[in-house]
């Protein structure tokens, strides 16, 4: 974007008047001290329009959420730091050349294992962080509370990668179980692949604003394929992330995945065509039922 | 010195290095106008809640993408604030829900519900709004309330009021030139200040 396209879009942005893939105007600011500076000056104006409104205090409870947020979002980094190490080994190794059967074997039961591991602690430490949120909210509406007498209005469970909004309590123990069958699948399906005689591993780079997150994808000749990402931001329930192939410049849908609050995702991948015909992969931001074409925030890509 | 003398600079440096004090600190200065706007635009404590949740959150994991080129620390947050909202107002209008809570808004307009922007106009009608956007001209101060407490992309406003997209951006400048006037460009008092 040059300054003549910001400049036309630089009053829209501020009123929100914009689409979200709109928004590209913010890499331009970042770039360019002229524009920011005229876009600072207007900015205060909109942030004294916004401070004029009457007040609503915000209840006690969005603090209390917000911090236990943060809590559930604590890691145990080490173990974290040594799965991104061995998998930035992985992909390093790999690059661009099919992993010997008997190594590859070893390498993804490991990496399964301790991914398992760790995604099953950090989930058992969130669902209780969830159960005694819902335990606490099971109490009669105070005066703070406006909403109506049922307790379950205001259930707020944040920090899963699919919360309910308002009521719909699921048991921990019930999320949990489907939860754990799912990545005993997921773990399953990379062990399996490793027995195959040529495997592939793909590392992706993140493109958004941040440079944080990547991932990595594993496949072989059976046209199957999985996709671990990591430090991947948490999504609204109306997000998800979307995965897209490319082909002659050509995207394909193949498939969402959510994350969870490490950020931490994975999908397992079967494409319309052979893998080997695609030569990108890319991963972007859609609304929940998924998008047609990329329309979002671009986050991930990587080649094939 | 505590977190309560801390300017809002210091206290972003400060959670950058994942200060949860100095988040607390934050928090406690800016929630409630966070809050409010979000309350204003969606008429729903529910989501005005977890809008408001959101934006802290996410200050304090992109705590470090802030830099001064963006303006004032108070302009970048509610720039997320609004911008979040207006998200959220957005996904509510493609989902066609009603979130019905019975909740009794004090000052809550009596007609209008459902339309955001109907909410809007009456909101300045009642003059919360009345003295900033006074001085605009009524077609500049239409496409404001389209916009920023609406929801509305420039192309929809283009639509709603059957005017040029261009004509709508430069309604929209000239709004933002005349607010600029109205409501003062003392920005380093009030950025001092806290607002």
């Amino acid at each position: 974007m040059d300054c003549r396209q910001a400049e036309e879009r630089l009053e829209a942005y501020l009123f929100g008047a914009v689409a979200p893939e709109g928004r590209a105007i913010e890499s331009h600011l970042d770039e360019c001290e002229s524009c920011a500076r005229r876009f600072q000056d207007e900015g205060e104006t909109l942030t004294r329009l916004a401070s004029s409104l009457s007040e609503f205090e915000a209840p006690e409870r969005v603090k209390r959420n917000l911090f236990a947020q943060i809590e559930s979002e604590k890691r145990p980094l080490f173990v974290l730091s040594f799965i991104k190490e061995f998998t930035n080994f992985l992909a390093f190794a790999a690059k661009g050349h099919a992993l010997n059967a008997g190594k590859s074997a070893v390498a993804l039961a490991v990496v399964a294992v301790v991914f398992s591991a760790v995604w099953y602690n950090t989930r058992q430490n969130e669902l209780a962080t969830g159960d005694s949120e819902i335990n606490n909210e099971r109490t009669p509406a105070s005066n703070e509370n406006l909403f109506t007498s049922s307790p379950v209005a205001t259930v707020s469970v944040r920090n899963q990668a699919s919360r309910p909004r308002f009521g719909n309590i699921v048991s921990a123990e019930a999320r949990l179980a489907e939860m754990t069958q799912v990545q005993r699948y997921f773990m399953y399906r990379m062990i399996q692949m490793s027995k195959t005689q040529v495997t592939s591993v793909k590392e992706l780079q993140g493109t958004g604003p941040s440079s944080r997150p990547h991932g990595v994808m594993f496949y072989n000749t059976s046209n199957e394929a999985l996709l671990l990402a990591l430090d991947l931001p948490p999504l609204p329930s109306y997000s998800v992330y979307q995965i897209w192939l490319i082909k002659d410049g050509v995207r394909y849908s193949a498939g969402t995945f959510t994350v969870d609050s490490t950020g931490y995702g994975r999908a397992v991948i079967i494409p319309v065509a052979p893998l080997a015909e695609f030569e990108a992969i890319g991963i972007t931001i859609e609304p929940s039922e998924g998008s047609q074409l990329p329309t979002g925030t671009s986050v991930l890509q990587g080649d094939l | 010195m505590t977190y309560e003398d801390h300017d809002d600079k210091q206290l972003i440096e400060k959670i950058t290095d994942q200060d949860r004090e100095a988040l607390s600190a934050l928090y406690d200065r800016y929630s409630n106008t966070v809050y409010s706007l979000a309350m204003h635009m969606l008429k729903d404590s529910g989501a005005a809640e977890e809008v408001t949740q959101d934006v802290f959150f996410n200050i304090w994991r992109r705590a470090a993408s802030y830099h001064v080129q963006r303006g004032t620390v108070t302009a970048w947050l509610f720039s997320i604030a609004h911008h979040r909202t207006i998200d959220e107002l957005r996904r509510r209008k493609r989902v066609q829900t009603h979130v019905q809570h019975g909740v009794d808004l004090t000052n809550r307009p009596s007609s209008g519900d459902g339309d955001p922007v109907e909410y809007a106009k009456l909101q300045f009608a009642r003059s919360y709004l009345k003295d900033a956007l006074g001085n605009l001209r009524p077609e500049q101060r239409e496409v404001v309330v389209l916009a920023y407490f609406g929801g509305l992309t420039h192309s929809e406003i283009s639509s709603r009021l059957d005017q040029p997209l261009g004509t709508v951006k430069t309604r929209m400048r000239l709004a933002i030139k005349k607010l600029r006037d109205v409501l003062g460009s003392n920005v380093t008092e009030w950025a001092d200040n806290g607002l």
